[in-house]
């Protein structure tokens, strides 16, 4: 009896702990299993998407079992029936079944986050039955047109590397040590070259090597395809799609992309919103498409590539697009902006005035002018990662939102330089290019109201970074060096060019920026040179700084600000 | 001596949930998560039982059974395959390419201790 009892204490213990375990596992087969099952609709006689959705089905089914969780193993045994018929080759899939298919696949995620919040799970009793009707109706059908099918013919190609699971908090903490770490070598650094000892100095370019490298695998160690975010939009294009009465499909490129874990699950919200509005807004009904002469299926397209240290996302629609003229009558309609500003508005800035957050708020306005709701809520998801949003709009065609963001946190390699007593750095990878103009070339701009420096064939603003922290004190007013320059933002150019001048200054360095397509020169005091920086968020107290968006330890010890490039851009 | 005991099953609860529970009884435990993996590992010690799923990708549990029973130092290994319910054919099928016996999924984590022993003393 003693042993009886001990016996199911064991039976109880391990089994809990292989609940825990499914409803992890089970995260990745549900969404492969939407993925390959939008790939198996598109291509039916694919006997490799079919192998793979049998193969996960039969395992969740089995896994399920053990766990107690009997709904999701019922209908994970309904659904292997439904293709174990395909996969003999004795019924084919039609849009009906597929349709239960994906609809199994939800009733697997519900019932799966019931058990994850120790919900009783919804009655999977009527859906049980639909599939048990089905089973019955395609195991009365003819034999379809099917190839030759043959089972294991075409296994999946999996990676199968030895992996280690880490708890995610677990790596933040190794990553920041790492991050100290690199602190404290750029002080030895810093120390070693005030110093002559030739020992100390190798050992430094040692630790150097060694905790670069450190941060960098670590790094690495946290990086994970972007796909496989990006799978999980199928299954929802897909619903959503039909519960809209449209059609859309929805093709994904570059999901080889790599980027932080954290990232890639900050971007969810996000995107999941861009689509939706997609479906809701941009995409029109089959029969709106055809008299537009499109094709009555629309497109959503995703493309991600790798630029530099960033991740460059285009998600872009086919759809109606914006229709500017109505959506800056209904800005100037709710107040939002004024019409004298409407009519020297730039079609770009027109554009985005759908991250307004005053859009936001005015649902029905948004509704009615086509797109909008919620964009500033994108907009601010994708700015706390330090990435930037574009979109870009032709009316009838559709519309193009392009992403910019870092692929991994932490350190930075950045230029630092000098204006006036503050130390400032700037994210490598914003920056073109830098110059050392003469003062022949200075003087004349810093004349003209009109500041654009000549780059590359065109016209770029040229700006120095007091004016980006004094509009800080000078918020309402709307600065432009198209005109109307703020007499008191003139008159600190100015004396800022004649203190350089008095300093017996002959030259200017000045750092072309750029992000997306937009450039714009800064001109600074001085160039330091280049640090990896471990940036870190300005204390609560000060609150959002405008032009900064965090502060480092630079080698001597000696703080610097961030500088946030995307606000200079906004700024000018 | 040592039993060493090796789990091949694609499913990672189910690897995991074998694993510990023959830990417990004080077995030696190596997983693979499919046919080819435990086919490498296979290789890499002498094994005294193998456990063994059927719908595995790349190389799956017949595939896997039909080499074994190829390579001199193995085909005597015992084979237990873990089958689900309605698999008859599939159980007919492994028992005629030489598994030992096999376990119907669900099963209790105590019931596959007893199938163990009960092999390994039999094998002796």
């Amino acid at each position: 009896m003693t042993d009886e009892l001990h016996q199911d204490d064991l039976d109880t213990q391990l089994l809990a702990a292989m609940l825990a375990d499914f409803l992890e596992e089970s995260a990745e087969h549900l969404s492969v299993l939407d993925h390959s099952l939008v790939l198996l609709e598109q291509d039916p006689n694919n006997s490799e998407h079919l192998e793979e959705i049998f193969r996960r089905i039969h395992t969740v089914k089995g896994t399920a079992s053990f766990t107690g969780l009997n709904e999701i193993s019922l209908i994970a045994h309904r659904m292997e029936d439904i293709l174990s018929v395909a996969r003999a080759g004795k019924a084919s899939l039609d849009k009906s079944i597929f349709d239960l298919l994906f609809s199994g696949i939800a009733w697997l995620k519900k019932l799966r986050q019931a058990a994850i919040q120790k919900k009783s799970p919804p009655d999977a009793g009527p859906f049980l039955e639909r599939l048990l009707t089905a089973l019955a109706e395609i195991q009365g059908k003819e034999p379809a047109d099917y190839g030759a099918f043959t089972p294991g013919a075409a296994a999946p190609k999996e990676i199968m590397a030895e992996t280690l699971k880490i708890r995610v908090e677990k790596m933040d903490a190794i990553m920041n040590l790492a991050g100290e770490l690199i602190i404290s070598k750029n002080k030895l650094n810093q120390l070693t070259r005030e110093s002559e000892d030739r020992q100390l100095a190798e050992m430094t370019s040692d630790i150097q090597r060694i905790s670069v490298e450190l941060h960098r695998e670590i790094l690495e160690a946290r990086l994970v395809p972007i796909g496989s975010l990006f799978n999980l939009f199928h299954g929802i294009v897909r619903n959503f799609s039909a519960q809209r009465l449209k059609k859309a499909r929805l093709l994904i490129r570059g999901g080889e992309a790599l980027l932080d874990k954290k990232i890639r699950d900050v971007l969810y919200d996000p995107f999941i919103h861009i689509i939706r509005n997609s479906l809701d807004h941009g995409i029109e009904t089959p029969e709106e498409r055809e008299k537009a002469g499109k094709p009555p299926e629309g497109k959503i397209e995703i493309m991600a590539a790798r630029k530099g240290g960033s991740i460059e996302i285009r998600v872009s629609d086919d759809g109606m697009g914006i229709d500017v003229d109505n959506l800056v009558s209904k800005a100037v309609g709710i107040g939002l902006i004024t019409e004298a500003r409407a009519e020297t508005m730039s079609a770009d800035e027109k554009l985005n005035l759908i991250f307004h957050h005053g859009f936001s708020t005015a649902r029905q306005v948004t509704e009615s002018s086509g797109r909008g709701v919620g964009m500033d809520v994108v907009k601010r998801n994708i700015s706390d990662l330090r990435g930037i949003i574009r979109v870009d709009s032709e009316k009838g065609r559709g519309i193009v939102f392009t992403i910019q963001i870092p692929m991994s946190m932490s350190v930075s390699k950045t230029l630092v330089i000098r204006e006036r007593d503050i130390h400032i750095a700037m994210p490598f990878e914003s920056i073109v290019e830098t110059a050392l103009l003469h003062k022949e070339e200075m003087e004349p701009l810093f004349k003209n109201k009109e500041r654009t420096l000549s780059f590359g064939g065109r016209g770029i603003p040229l700006i120095t970074l007091p004016e980006i922290f004094q509009r800080g004190f000078h918020s309402p007013i709307k600065f432009s060096f198209k005109g109307d320059m703020d007499s008191d933002l003139a008159m600190i150019q100015q004396k800022i060019y004649d203190l350089r001048i008095m300093g017996g200054a002959d030259f200017f360095p000045v750092i072309i920026i750029g992000l997306a397509n937009q450039k714009m020169a800064v001109m600074v005091d001085e160039l330091l040179g280049t640090q990896e920086l471990i940036q870190k968020p300005l204390s609560e107290f000060t609150g959002p700084v405008r032009g900064v968006e965090g502060a480092a330890v630079l080698s001597d010890g000696s703080i610097a600000l961030f500088l946030d490039v995307r606000s200079l851009f906004e700024y000018v | 001596m040592d039993k060493n005991i090796i789990i091949i099953d694609d499913s990672n609860s189910i690897r995991k949930m074998v694993e510990f529970t023959l830990k417990t009884k004080g077995y030696n435990v190596t997983t693979a998560c499919d046919g080819q993996e435990g086919l490498d590992k296979l290789r890499e010690k002498s094994h005294q039982l193998i456990i063994l799923d059927i719908n595995m990708p790349r190389v799956d549990g017949f595939k896997f059974l039909e080499t074994v029973k190829g390579y001199e130092d193995c085909r005597k290994i015992p084979v237990v395959m873990l089958t689900t319910e309605g698999q008859d054919e599939d159980r007919e099928k492994a028992l005629k390419l030489g598994a030992r016996d096999y376990m119907v999924k669900p099963f209790k984590p105590t019931e596959l201790i007893e199938k163990v022993k009960q092999i390994l003393s039999n094998d002796g």
